[in-house]
């Protein structure tokens, strides 16, 4: 399983100097998670790694990202491959506008890495491991927009685990969710830690608390201070993350 | 709930009395307001059935004189012994209309994805001005230019081309015409006016997909082909539908540019380079014109009474074909 080493990573939006010399390694088959006050860089950050800033045409990257010892940016890497590797859970569940099966098997068919029996296989096994399979089992040629929104999460992580990656990034993945949707969530990524090296944005520190093996604490587009979770949260070094933990900034 | 109001009002304390002046005339101004929008709004249906209703009318004597059949499928035009068969015209207009649809859907969608989907922000801001001033040329202009240009260019070159590679395939190729003034020429004219029109609604409906859908196909690995496959057949396919319906009315009712390159020749056309007619320039060519002859204007407007209905039963089955869509799942 891959680590993510980041290296000198600088990210401006325009003018805006959004991410000042990053420098991570960030464990394999562990849940590493970003933390931070609103608007510190933690989503730019998240999204520098499966290379979604590419689609903003007025971002300007410099520096290196490695999963598992290979480069993600420079002009011989296509962008396709290094979002095979790292598949992403969104804030917001979007389904695709296509049925419940199709959601999951999109991105095996673009990528060509099933087809038929096997293609079937691999959605069933993706919607198992996103414990959907019992609740759509029987109707998976319905749009996937009936879903619950706890539901269409939980799809779109099946949708994400269908293609096959070794990383998985989730961008506040519960924040749209009721508790109780948020908390299956939850303990579905907790589960996945073992096969996939998890990447999280929250901004709720009870939740990297409950999940957490690595944080990473960034403040106005820095990291501050980054190491195991148990040491972070019981003896937090920098003065910054102290007053962030103890809820008096951010 | 007003039954009780005035027992409750006595008893209130005069500072909470909601019937005071002041609220009464607020009241009312609210509700002239929605009275004068509503009936402004509503007048737009009268000003539809308004005109189908002056064209009908105009056009009963001869829908008395002949049936409906006999005006819509005979073949033959000839006013001064009384004849006024319309199937030239249709099939001039339908022909002409196709031809232009069929060149510009596919090309001008294939613009709109680029310009939604490809180019810079930079360059679009240069690009979207000029396709609304394409949008903006006047007809005239359109059929000056198809004159000088695109007939020449039918003549010379289509034409010939599509007789020695297409005829033997299909009679409807064949290089009938040396003036160049057909169908083909007023179809090509045409494909370029709507042109503009489907670029621009395709750019637009591809940039209203949310960015959260882009983004999560992007995420899959998607190619930005992949991507506006998925956002143009599924999630745009409303706004692309009505791109289509909106080029085909322009372009089923154009009269000017059509009537400058299409030859008038009241025939029915065997081959796309045959000379044709299409309904609204018979239209514009003739009323006022040849008004001493019995019947003429009256058949005039019935060509206008066809022109209404069919764009009307288009627009409308588009519109039935959405409402479909939206109502058999949230998909669209």
């Amino acid at each position: 399983m891959p680590g993510i080493a980041i290296r000198k990573l600088n990210i401006w939006y325009g003018n805006t100097h959004a991410l000042r010399e990053i420098n991570l390694d960030l464990p394999d088959g562990q849940i590493t998670a970003i933390i931070g006050p609103s608007g510190c860089g933690k989503s730019t950050l998240l999204k520098s790694i499966n290379r979604l800033l590419d689609l903003n045409e007025h971002v300007r990257i410099t520096g290196q990202i490695l999963i598992d010892g290979a480069a993600i940016y420079g002009k011989q890497v296509d962008v396709t491959e290094v979002r095979t590797q790292v598949g992403m859970l969104a804030q917001k569940p979007f389904p695709l506008p296509m049925s419940i099966y199709d959601n999951v098997a999109y991105g095996p068919r673009i990528h060509g890495l099933a087809r038929g029996r096997q293609l079937a296989q691999l959605v069933t096994d993706s919607l198992k491991a996103a414990r959907l399979w019992d609740e759509v089992g029987h109707r998976l040629k319905e749009s996937a927009h009936k879903l619950s929104v706890g539901q269409q999460q939980r799809l779109c992580l099946a949708r994400a685990l269908a293609i096959q990656p070794a990383v998985l990034l989730c961008d506040e993945s519960t924040a749209s969710l009721d508790p109780i949707a948020a908390r299956g969530i939850e303990e579905l990524l907790s589960s996945l830690r073992q096969r996939y090296t998890l990447v999280m944005v929250t901004h709720d520190i009870e939740q990297a608390r409950r999940l957490a093996d690595y944080v990473v604490f960034m403040w106005l587009g820095e990291v501050v201070e980054h190491g195991p979770a148990a040491a972070f949260f019981q003896h937090p070094q920098h003065s910054l993350s102290q007053a962030y933990l103890a809820r008096e900034i951010g | 709930m007003d039954r009780q109001q005035e027992p409750r009002n006595a008893s209130q304390p005069a500072g909470l009395r909601v019937d005071s002046m002041h609220h009464r005339m607020r009241r009312w101004q609210d509700r002239i307001g929605q009275a004068i929008m509503g009936a402004l709004a509503w007048s737009l249906l009268g000003l539809l059935l308004a005109i189908g209703g002056v064209l009908l009318l105009r056009a009963l004597p001869i829908l008395e004189r002949a049936s409906v059949p006999e005006l819509l499928f005979s073949t033959t035009w000839q006013p001064m012994r009384g004849l006024f068969g319309m199937a030239p015209f249709i099939v001039g207009t339908i022909a002409v209309t196709l031809v232009a649809m069929l060149v510009a859907v596919p090309l001008a969608i294939l613009s709109g994805i680029y310009l939604a989907e490809y180019m810079t922000s930079r360059a679009r801001l240069f690009f979207k001005p000029v396709t609304d001033l394409l949008a903006g040329i006047p007809p005239v202009v359109y059929g000056l230019w198809g004159v000088l240009v695109v007939v020449p260019f039918v003549r010379n070159e289509l034409a010939p081309w599509a007789d020695r590679n297409l005829a033997a395939y299909c009679s409807c190729f064949a290089n009938t015409n040396p003036s160049g003034y057909s169908i083909a020429a007023a179809g090509l004219v045409l494909s370029l006016m709507v042109y503009p029109i489907i670029v621009t609604i395709t750019e637009e409906v591809l940039r209203a997909v949310p960015r959260e859908l882009r983004e999560a196909l992007f995420a899959l690995g998607a190619t930005r082909w992949e991507v506006t496959k998925v956002t143009l057949l599924r999630a745009g396919l409303p706004g692309v539908v009505a791109a289509v319906v909106l080029g085909f009315s322009r372009a089923f009712g154009e009269t000017l540019a059509v009537l400058m390159v299409v030859g008038n020749v009241p025939r029915m056309p065997g081959s796309i380079f045959d000379g044709s007619y299409t309904l609204a320039a018979l239209i514009a060519n003739n009323y006022g014109e040849m008004m001493s002859v019995p019947l003429y204007e009256s058949a005039l407007m019935g060509a206008g009474l066809v022109l209404l209905l069919v764009v009307v039963s288009f627009n409308l089955g588009a519109w039935l074909f959405l409402t479909r869509r939206l109502k058999r799942g949230g998909e669209a």
